[in-house]
């Protein structure tokens, strides 16, 4: 079935292009261009994706995607040209599940709106079919009993160590693991000092599950203190 | 070299005069002017006709003293010299009883000189003194006319009487002497009515009166002529009252003559003739003399005219040039032109007069001294002259003087209120009252037992000296209040606190000026704070919107350029264009990106999470984030760290940026192929990490400019990147506390970051920087609330 994604965006030329590409992916698109658009078509038509700017005339996107979440639960992603940090939670914590600064990469906001995409419709899907051995966080899936790893579905290619690595963080979801503690853990030894072996293990992880690995959704880095599986 | 020789002249016309001075006084006639030297010869002169009036004078004493003590040719010894009265008795007194008496008293005539000497050491106490009236004195026919009358009149001591008795004879022996033992130039006759009344001739010559009139110069008086017959000019004044002088009853005698005569052929050698024979001489002398002084005169006021005029000035067209007497105050340059005026004369007392008196007889020593002293005078007063002349030049008489220093100072005082002047004075009077009050509260205290008004007045001016002082204090101490109110409302303006004003009400006089400058200052400071502070943040602000701006347009470029790029263009050209116009708009990106970021940390606009953070995993985390891009470059990361974790307070995240830049530049700049090191190590209470690399291209600009925005290694800015790394990661090292520090050495370029070490004891919360944290969760806050 063809999904319907609704572009909400004052610049016409970013919905267009966003457009062009989201129809090449096969998509069907709404397209409004301020907020009062947006929650007209959301009365006529079935929608499984907003995307919707924050900065536009009439009515934000703030306050449209609080009107619509009134409403809906279908998934929301924010784009705007505001990268502060503070934005970024506020558009989160409003009810939008995702969040993309402009100048974005087009092809991340369409691996953003399918991974969106994909959790929406398989959390309703996989709710009842959970063993001991499958780990959840977020979109990200790992079935210890067959060694698979899904991201929003899809699967994932792991090596052994970092497999155990990322199984080791999912298990202990929302625990701060430092570098040496991962090693002792995986390889069992005692850790040696200054030695990056975990930290490029760990790196290669992120840029096989995170879309943008420089702002990871679910292998996140604290700085100078280690590494961790954000709990969701 | 022109002043000194004109001053050398000066001195020399100074001395002819005093030369020309010196031979007018010493060696010619005084007391007559100059005019005598017109006569042509010596008995026209006046000295010539004083001469012969003294002569006269003494011839005239001679013949009453002869009169008095002689009889045919020898002492009378029985006659009678005074009449006198003992105790009321009348006793006359023989000239015998005179010397007797005399001789007694210890008084006798020397036999050669004919001087008299006393030996008397008691005086007027001698035993066997006693006092007698004297009614007449044979020797001294006037007495009575010089003596006052009165009771007392002519009442003496028997001593004394015959001491003057001694002494007329001590005359009358050298006038005779004078007169009749040895020959000279100068005769006299007289026909003159003696002591007893009889007519006498007496003359030292045998010569008659026809016969002397010829011989030269004469005065004849006659009495029965109502005329002086003389040839001499000026007429001797001595031989005008003969009459008088010889005899009290003159007035009833006529026939006395007297006639005194010089030959001026002077045959015999005396001192007549010696003048007669000087008079050449002398009047040559006087004319040269003075020559000398008219051009030693002329010649000095010449010369002290051109040294006044030339000098100070070393020439004519050059600037004054002044000595360093001149600088002094005036009034003590004088001060001390006395002083040497005083030590000269001194010197000149102890040295030049002492040859003087060595060279010169007794009788000139006086002139002497008065010459000396008057050069000593001269040369002093001449320099100070020309000091004052010096000082004139400069217009500067007045202006260097004491006087006009303390005229000054008090105008200054009271046009400028100027502080110390002011204290000075007040200070002064506060003394001076307090001394003359203490000075009356003595003198009181001293005299208490005077009356109670005294000590009324002791209590009053008691009263009155301890109100003033506590007056006084009680100013001093509200001014070191408000000193003291004024000095802490400065430091609070130092630390920068501008909110508190002081209150001016408060204070009085120059503070009250004071407090308000104050406030004025802090207000305008507080202004241009808070005027900067808005300007940082409109900066800040303008920075962020712009950017915000661009981003919009921005991602239509980028997603369009991207789209392009999809479409299936077989044109090459189109193809190099549409992938310039692909990496620009992704440099422009990062531009944005970091403009902002650079803004936001060097506005201090960051929010901090401070946490305890291990700088090695740190480093180890970014080392691995950076593997790939070193990889292509093929450089190779030697990292060397502790075993052990290196704490340190920071925010994970922020620092990371700043390594992440350091790590980029590393990357970026590197030359291929070679290693960059990075190190970790504690140095005392600092964490450092360094990373070392060499650069691919010639650094030749300095550390501090390569931390500043927009400068970048390489100056053609070939390579991407905003310029703006290395200023994010110093603005982000600060705020955190931290700081990064660029050294370059050659082509090696080492960035070290430097925290402190982490303090165990305490367990501070992430609340380093409390307020702006604060201000910043508020905001944050409230934007969750809405």
């Amino acid at each position: 079935m063809q999904q319907t994604i609704l572009i909400c965006d004052d610049e016409k030329e970013i919905v267009e292009a966003i457009s062009i590409y989201l129809e090449g992916e096969g998509f069907r698109v709404l397209k409004a261009y301020d907020g009062f658009e947006a929650l007209k078509l959301m009365e006529s038509q079935q929608v499984d994706l907003i995307i919707m700017d924050v900065m536009m005339p009439g009515l934000d996107g703030i306050h449209t995607t609080l009107k619509i979440r009134e409403t809906s639960s279908v998934p929301i992603i924010i784009l705007s040209a505001k990268s502060e940090d503070t934005d970024k939670i506020l558009g989160l914590n409003i009810g939008a599940d995702d969040y993309i600064s402009k100048p974005f990469n087009p092809l991340e906001l369409v691996a953003r709106v399918k991974s969106q995409l994909r959790r929406y419709t398989q959390l309703g899907n996989m709710s009842g079919s959970q063993s001991q051995a499958v780990f959840k966080c977020g979109g990200l899936t790992i079935n210890d009993d067959n060694k698979e790893v899904f991201v929003d579905g899809e699967p994932i290619k792991l090596t052994p160590i970092e497999y155990n690595i990322l199984l080791l963080l999912v298990k202990n979801a929302g625990k701060v693991f430092s570098i040496d503690e991962i090693y002792e853990q995986i390889w069992n030894e005692e850790a040696i000092g200054a030695d990056n072996t975990v930290a490029v293990h760990i790196r290669h992880i992120r840029e096989k599950i995170e879309i943008n690995p420089r702002e990871p959704r679910y292998l996140k880095v604290v700085w100078g203190v280690g590494y961790k599986i954000e709990k969701q | 070299m022109k002043r000194s020789l004109i001053i050398i002249i000066h001195m020399l016309a100074v001395l002819l005069a005093l030369a020309g001075l010196s031979i007018l006084y010493i060696s010619s006639p005084r007391g007559y002017g100059i005019s005598w030297t017109s006569q042509e010869s010596y008995e026209e002169t006046p000295q010539f006709s004083e001469k012969i009036n003294q002569d006269i004078g003494r011839a005239k004493q001679y013949i009453y003293l002869r009169d008095a003590f002689e009889e045919d040719g020898d002492l009378f010894m029985d006659g009678s010299v005074a009449d006198m009265e003992v105790e009321g008795t009348y006793t006359p007194l023989t000239l015998r009883e005179a010397i007797q008496t005399a001789q007694r008293f210890g008084c006798y005539l020397d036999p050669k000189t004919h001087e008299l000497n006393i030996n008397s050491v008691d005086g007027e106490n001698t035993p066997g003194n006693y006092e007698v009236k004297i009614t007449y004195k044979y020797y001294d026919p006037h007495y009575f006319e010089n003596v006052p009358q009165g009771p007392g009149a002519g009442v003496t001591s028997i001593r004394e009487l015959c001491f003057d008795v001694m002494r007329s004879l001590s005359n009358y022996y050298k006038l005779k002497e004078y007169f009749t033992e040895t020959l000279g130039n100068f005769y006299f006759y007289a026909h003159y009515m003696n002591g007893e009344g009889d007519y006498e001739d007496f003359s030292n010559t045998e010569k008659t009166i026809e016969e002397l009139l010829t011989l030269g110069k004469y005065v004849y008086v006659r009495g029965d002529s109502q005329y002086t017959t003389t040839n001499i000019e000026p007429v001797p004044e001595n031989a005008l009252s003969i009459e008088t002088e010889f005899n009290p009853n003159a007035d009833v005698d006529d026939e006395y003559i007297f006639l005194a005569v010089v030959d001026t052929s002077f045959p015999y050698n005396d001192s007549y003739r010696k003048a007669a024979r000087n008079f050449e001489g002398d009047v040559r002398n006087t004319y040269l003399a003075v020559g000398m002084v008219t051009i030693g005169v002329l010649m000095a006021l010449v010369s002290l005219v051109m040294i006044l005029r030339f000098d100070g000035y070393r020439d004519r067209e050059q600037a004054l040039s002044l000595r360093p007497a001149d600088r002094l105050p005036y009034e003590i340059y004088l001060l001390l032109c006395f002083c040497a005026v005083l030590m000269g004369c001194f010197l000149m007392s102890e040295t030049g007069l002492r040859i003087a008196q060595i060279m010169a007889p007794e009788s000139q020593w006086n002139y002497w001294r008065k010459l000396l002293y008057a050069v000593v005078i001269y040369g002093v007063a001449v320099y100070a002259l020309l000091g004052t002349i010096r000082r004139a030049h400069r217009e500067s008489v007045f202006k260097n003087t004491l006087v006009y220093g303390l005229i000054t100072d008090l105008n200054d005082y009271v046009t400028h209120k100027n502080i110390a002047g002011g204290l000075f004075i007040s200070f002064g009077l506060f003394v001076g009252a307090n001394l003359v009050l203490a000075t009356a509260l003595i003198w009181l205290y001293l005299h208490r037992e005077s009356g109670t008004a005294c000590l009324i007045a002791f209590a009053a001016l008691l009263v009155l000296l301890a109100g003033m002082d506590l007056a006084v204090f009680r100013k001093l101490y509200i001014a070191a209040r408000q000193q003291e109110s004024i000095d802490g409302a400065l430091s609070r303006i130092s630390e920068g606190n501008t909110e508190l004003l002081v209150d001016e009400s408060a204070f009085t006089g120059r503070r009250k000026e004071i407090a308000a400058r104050l406030n004025h200052i802090s207000t305008g400071l507080r202004e241009a704070l808070s005027e900067q502070v808005k300007s940082e943040r409109l900066k800040a602000d303008l920075i962020t919107n712009v950017s915000h701006d661009i981003r919009t347009p921005l991602t239509s470029i980028i997603n369009y350029v991207d789209l392009l790029k999809r479409e299936d263009i077989r044109d090459p050209k189109i193809r190099e264009y549409i992938n310039v116009l692909d990496k620009k708009s992704a440099r422009l990106k990062n531009l944005t990106e970091d403009l902002l970021e650079a803004s936001k940390a060097s506005s201090g606009n960051i929010k901090l999470e401070m946490q305890k953070i291990d700088l090695v995993e740190l480093g180890l985390q970014a080392g691995a984030e950076f593997e790939d891009k070193f990889a292509k470059k093929d450089l190779e990361l030697c990292m060397n760290a502790p075993e052990h974790p290196v704490y340190i307070l920071a925010d994970g995240r922020h620092l990371w940026r700043v390594l992440e830049n350091l790590y980029n530049n590393a990357a970026k700049y590197s030359m291929e192929h070679t290693r960059i090191y990075a190190d970790i190590f504690e140095q005392e209470d600092k964490a450092v990490f360094t990373i070392k690399n060499i650069s691919a291209t010639k650094l030749n600009i300095s550390p501090d400019e390569l931390t500043e925005r927009f400068v970048r290694g390489d100056v053609s800015r070939t390579t991407d990147g905003s310029g703006l790394g290395l200023s994010i990661a110093k603005s982000l090292a600060k705020l955190q506390g931290g700081e990064l520090v660029i050294e370059i050495d050659g082509d090696l370029y080492k960035a070290n970051v430097i925290f402190p070490l982490w303090q165990e004891p305490e367990q501070p919360e992430k609340t380093e920087k409390p307020e702006e944290q604060k201000e910043e969760q508020h905001e944050n806050q409230t934007h969750q609330g809405s």
